[in-house]
């Protein structure tokens, strides 16, 4: 993805290097921010924040311990995740009564296309996109989520629940549950 | 890019960026997050509460033992109301400073003669009855004494100024308790014989220290410059610093008694040190070459409390103030008995006992180099050095100069300067990349104690563990 000498160069502080860096990183990184904020403003802000994040932290990339391109995900996941629970835009519903999470399976989503999942998490509460976002998409642990979040595993389990039965309540027509076999 | 996972496969690829997004305009903003400095977190700030409070409690408890201590007594200024009697006759002005501030046991005598040498020198051992101010047994015999018994301890010496006499002096049975003989100093008139007099060595401490530690905060790796950060390389820099800083109490004693006979013609005892408890306070900067090579320098504080005992039988010879019959001559032809005067030689022999508890203070600069192995969170280390120590014997007595002397009267061997060796070996583990946690095994020789002409050996050796907290600074 990015070659070894350009991340020694941008250690260095060559301001051409840093540039290539952002050019062939931008994007995928984008794609990650665009999936966990909505407003350009807030694109923006994270973007910056998780490329000075990759700026301060190469010297601590191990090319033996993985591909630079993980290590770049988890980065942006991140620091995603932390400027959403700095900003406080998401607020759990912690219930005091205690009941089993059922497995909502989400095989369902693989049947939906971009157009969909992009109009999914755009209308989704951010509360429930987040947990969505890192739980399925980038398959964190409800641990990892817990700690990200600061909230507890059995939040993390319960609002993913809810996050799917909101998107089988909310997205799928009964059109497309038919097109996709869903009934 | 693809996924296993074809949700993400679908979310996550690379599209164009939306106007504004571009490196030129993002460039100011990622600098300026970039010099934003971080919140500092306090991950491992606790760790400093629990190392605090146990040494600040022990250092209480160690405070209050003192004085609750049946073996020691602690009163300052307490001196016997025979030590004058002694200062009067050695005319050492000196002597009156001789037990102030200085815990001090004796120890009744009830034996006659020289005290066993195996006796019990623990400084906790109950079967020592104490005695306050009770200092010590001396006996003096002189040679027109008409009561002298036959039930002696013998001190023979000769009159070193008139040769020709050679005087037989015994000791009463029925000791006599008259002086405090524990002065310091007090032999040091000409009234004691030069050769009793021998090169002594700086004493030092018996330590096996234990450490625990803490950390304060794990700072942000941000750089404060406008640039993009500038970093040597990043994975094997070729140097790299971290400190360490730990502090603690002692709990661990494998040095105890060391112990050592005095056997002199005027001057048998034994004598031991017994190693306590004490505190520990260091800190070092450690340069890393090529993640292998270390050299280290820093900065250790140690106080450290051991008992000293002593157990002997000290003989002194003194001429005495007033000429005395020395030889009585018949004339055979006419009868007449003539009386010749001289100066006699006085030997007194005293029998001493003493518990003393001391405390020294010294600082440490220890420097050491030694090789690292790194297996991945774990590092090990050996080495070995030296350090540059100042001893401050802050009070106590030893054996020196042939006697007990007490350090706090300004005493040559109150403050020393040593060069110590030392070997450490130290097993680390790294719960980041800037902080690490490590057990330190230290072991380094120490000079004697005391010197007693080569015969009183407390050579001893601190070998401790201890427990150190590192930052990687770069």
């Amino acid at each position: 993805m990015v070659e070894q000498n350009i991340i020694h160069l941008c250690i260095r502080g060559d301001r051409e290097a840093t540039k290539s860096l952002y050019q062939q990183c931008a994007p995928y990184v984008f794609a990650i921010i665009k999936n966990y904020f909505v407003e350009d403003d807030d694109r923006k802000d994270a973007m910056q924040e998780v490329f000075a994040q990759i700026y301060t932290s190469l010297k601590n990339f191990d090319f033996t311990k993985g591909t630079f391109q993980n290590w770049l995900s988890r980065l942006a996941v991140n620091q995603c995740a932390t400027l959403i629970r700095k900003s406080k835009k998401i607020s759990f519903v912690y219930s005091l009564e205690t009941f089993d999470v059922p497995d909502v399976p989400s095989g369902f989503l693989d049947h939906l296309d971009v157009t969909d999942l992009e109009n999914m998490l755009k209308n989704m509460p951010v509360g429930y996109k987040t947990i969505f976002l890192l739980s399925v998409i980038d398959e964190y642990t409800h641990k990892e989520i817990s700690d990200l979040l600061g909230i507890s595993q059995e939040t993390s389990r319960s609002q993913l629940f809810r996050a799917l039965k909101w998107i089988k309540n909310n997205i799928l027509t009964d059109s497309k549950m038919l097109q996709y076999g869903l009934f | 890019m693809a996924y296993s996972n074809p949700l993400k496969d679908k979310l996550r690829q690379p599209s164009d960026l939306p106007p504004g997004f571009g490196f030129e305009e993002m460039e100011e903003g990622i600098r300026n997050k970039m010099k934003t400095p971080k919140k500092k977190k306090r991950r491992f700030f606790w760790i400093w509460f629990l190392p605090l409070f146990l040494a600040g409690s022990t250092l209480f408890w160690a405070l209050n033992q003192h004085n609750d201590q049946p073996g020691f007594d602690f009163q300052k200024g307490k001196s016997g109301p025979t030590d004058k009697n002694i200062n009067n006759k050695t005319n050492n002005s000196t002597d009156n400073k001789s037990d102030n501030n200085v815990p001090v046991v004796l120890i009744e005598s009830k034996g006659k003669g020289i005290p066993s040498a195996g006796h019990n020198n623990s400084l906790l051992n109950a079967e020592n009855k104490l005695f306050g101010n009770v200092d010590g047994q001396k006996k003096v015999v002189n040679k027109r004494n008409p009561e002298v018994s036959n039930d002696v301890v013998s001190a023979q010496s000769t009159n070193k100024e008139h040769g020709q006499n050679q005087h037989t002096f015994l000791q009463n049975s029925e000791d006599r308790l008259t002086e405090n003989v524990f002065t310091p100093d007090f032999h040091s008139t000409n009234q004691i014989p030069d050769e009793s007099i021998t090169e002594v060595q700086p004493s030092s401490i018996l330590e096996t220290p234990v450490f625990l530690t803490g950390s304060l905060t794990e700072v942000s790796s941000l750089s404060q410059n406008t640039d993009f950060p500038k970093i040597s390389v990043a994975d094997n820099p070729l140097w790299k610093w971290n400190i360490e800083a730990g502090g603690g109490f002692l709990y661990w004693n494998l040095q105890k008694n060391q112990s050592g006979l005095v056997t002199q013609i005027d001057h048998n005892a034994n004598v031991s040190i017994n190693p306590m408890y004490g505190w520990v306070a260091e800190c070092r900067i450690n340069s890393v070459f090529k993640n292998k090579y270390v050299a280290k320098i820093g900065l250790s504080a140690t106080s450290q409390f051991y008992a000293f005992s002593y157990d002997g039988i000290k003989t002194l010879e003194s001429i005495s103030q007033n000429p005395e019959v020395i030889t009585i001559e018949t004339d055979v032809l006419t009868g007449r008995v003539t009386e010749k005067y001289g100066i006699t030689i006085q030997s007194e022999s005293t029998t001493r006992r003493l518990r003393s508890l001391n405390r020294d203070f010294f600082l440490r600069i220890p420097v050491s180099v030694g090789y690292i192995y790194t297996k991945r969170n774990w590092s090990f280390f050996a080495g070995g050095g030296g350090s540059l120590t100042v001893f401050d014997r802050q009070y106590g007595k030893t054996l020196a100069f042939g006697d007990i002397v007490s350090y706090q009267d300004n005493h040559p061997l109150q403050k020393t300067v040593n060069w110590l060796w030392e070997a450490e070996g130290k097993v680390a583990y790294h719960l980041s990349p800037q902080w690490n946690v490590g057990l330190s095994i230290r072991y380094f020789n120490q000079p004697q104690n005391v010197i007693y002409s080569d015969q009183i050996a407390s050579k001893s050796y601190g070998f401790y563990p201890m427990v150190l907290i590192g930052k990687t600074l770069r």
